[in-house]
């Protein structure tokens, strides 16, 4: 009897801290962004009721219809591109043979570093006369504006964020090829399957859970890019760089539009749950390497 | 015999690979050394005749570069350490006592998993400014604790754990709080250690909140330093490529010391702040 009392309290005790924590700076936010999303309210003078003529807003607004077609774009191109280059290093660096562990770290370790800095080292070499453009004068292809193109540029945030994000899911991966037994290859192998055949009927299928996680996380990552978007490009050349969560930004903290801004994080936010829900019943699962 | 070919092959990729890998981060280093006279050179400089090292006095003169690194060094470490201390013990609650609404309460905690950081920014920013933390190492530092990840996989950690040791040391009569002081953090030293260097990395990192949340020079974190640079120049790029490459110094000191450990923490984690 006493021992329950006791867990009763020290139950409590423990998890509540932490529970003030997320309850005060996660789930009363979720609320409160809805609530200003009803509100006319640019910081200064007293926020109006104007019930949902910001989400009304939103349709009519250019800027915010190609932000989100941006993103959306950009979703659908990092998404597989950083699931193909990432398995294919994890399956490159998966034997253990002699130097390997050099090869992985090299990987890896550009996603262990600031965003920003990596940011900034990518936008020197992006620049007219940078590295990247010395690099594409070998193959003849004349002086890019990359940047500066409205066509080029979203293209070149996608190269740094693989570059920051490959090594990461190589190690994910690995550590889904780690747990697929040994035995099913030597059977296949005796069975005379080649290298091709045992990648797509013993790795794929057995790698599902894994392979789901990271389209699921990198989708989420993919839709909230930020960081590279603010200090390569701040959006531009003429918005063609601009992301969802770019432009709410924007709004919010740079032209002080809070009701506006915040009737579009709350569509984010439903968009992004919506995603993130089916990220939690994989990973409740249990499936995936935890 | 046959495999030879194809495993030169893959060691020549690897490599190939690797050196595109690695140039960015050399190229900062190696630019951040420059002169003026060779930075701005066209064929781009690939190592430097003239070396100097002005450009990282500058870095130090110009701004409060080392207040801003004093500034992340103090905000990831108390994050880190009051995240470590919160989360398994509410893990430890919600893994190991019995108690009415234990299941409720674990559901609470993990449907805020759901939630994605970036969409309630303005809301968070307005919490933080009713609180009077704007500015304030307050405002960088409460928001950045609560996370549900951190207790979800202490959690899972905790599960796992031989029930005989806690059942031992409750018949010589310990009190829960000694148990999970004495026993439970001991054992679980392996798996702290790893979601520190975690922990402390994604708050060196951190990019989004900070520049939200401060918007004084003297509060800035070494990201806002880096991506604010105001100094005046007459070299730009070759003085904020010297601010990049000391504001990862720390990261690539961590990584080089703990990057097994790292790798086996996302292993566990399998996420990324």
């Amino acid at each position: 009897m006493k021992k329950n009392i006791q867990e009763l309290f020290f139950g409590y005790l423990f998890l509540i801290p932490d529970l003030i924590g997320l309850i005060i700076f996660w789930v009363v936010p979720s609320i409160i962004a809805f609530i200003v999303s009803l509100y006319n309210w640019d910081a200064i003078g007293q926020p109006i009721f104007s019930s949902f003529s910001n989400y009304r807003n939103l349709w009519s607004d250019p800027y915010w219809i190609k932000s989100l077609l941006n993103t959306v774009k950009y979703s659908l191109i990092f998404v597989p591109l950083n699931f193909i280059i990432s398995l294919s290093l994890a399956l490159l660096v998966k034997e253990d043979v002699r130097g390997i562990g050099i090869y992985k770290a090299i990987f890896f370790a550009s996603t262990a570093m600031s965003s920003v800095a990596i940011s900034f080292i990518w936008k020197y070499m992006f620049q007219p006369y940078g590295f990247v453009n010395y690099i594409i004068s070998f193959f003849g292809i004349s002086q890019q504006p990359l940047l500066g193109s409205t066509q080029q540029a979203l293209f070149c945030i996608l190269l740094v964020h693989l570059y920051m994000s490959v090594g990461y899911y190589m190690v994910i991966f690995l550590a889904g090829l780690n747990d697929i037994p040994l035995e099913y290859y030597e059977a296949s192998k005796m069975d005379g399957a080649n290298t091709i055949q045992r990648f797509w009927f013993i790795t794929f299928p057995l790698l599902k859970p894994t392979s789901t996680f990271v389209l699921i996380m990198t989708f989420l990552q993919g839709f909230q890019i930020f960081d590279y978007i603010y200090i390569l490009t701040g959006g531009g050349p003429y918005y063609s760089t601009s992301t969802s969560v770019y432009y709410m930004y924007y709004t919010a903290f740079q032209m002080y539009h809070f009701g506006y801004g915040s009737s579009q994080a709350f569509l984010l936010f439903l968009i992004l749950v919506t995603l993130s829900f089916f990220m939690l019943k994989v990973l409740r699962s249990g499936k995936v390497a935890m | 015999m046959k495999r030879r070919p194809i495993f030169i092959f893959k060691y020549f990729i690897l490599t190939l690979l690797a050196i595109v890998f690695i140039f960015p981060q050399y190229w900062m280093f190696v630019s951040s050394i420059k002169s003026p006279r060779e930075i701005f050179k066209f064929p781009p400089v690939l190592f430097p005749k003239e070396p100097v090292l002005e450009n990282y006095l500058k870095v130090f003169q110009q701004v409060p570069f080392l207040r801003y690194m004093l500034n992340s060094f103090y905000v990831s470490a108390v994050v880190t350490i009051a995240a470590l201390f919160l989360h398994s013990m509410a893990a430890y609650s919600l893994a190991r006592l019995k108690y009415p609404g234990r299941e409720f309460l674990f559901f609470l905690v993990i449907s805020t998993l759901m939630i994605p950081s970036s969409a309630i920014l303005i809301p968070l920013f307005f919490v933080v400014k009713f609180f009077g933390w704007i500015n304030t190492y307050s405002g960088l530092i409460i928001p950045a604790i609560p996370h549900a990840f951190g207790i979800f996989l202490l959690r899972q950690f905790y599960l796992n754990f031989p029930r005989e040791l806690e059942e031992a040391a409750t018949l010589d009569g310990c009190s829960i709080p000694n148990i999970f002081f004495r026993i439970i953090i001991p054992i679980s030293r392996p798996i702290l250690s790893a979601l520190a260097v975690f922990f402390f990395l994604a708050n060196w990192n951190s990019f989004m909140w900070p520049l939200v949340v401060i918007n004084s020079p003297s509060m800035r974190t070494v990201q806002l330093g880096i991506a604010q640079y105001g100094g005046e120049f007459n070299n730009p790029w070759a003085i904020q490529l010297a601010a990049c490459t000391v504001a990862i110094i720390p990261s690539v000191i961590i990584f080089v010391i703990l990057q097994k450990q790292l790798m086996q923490s996302i292993t566990i984690t399998g996420m990324k702040f």
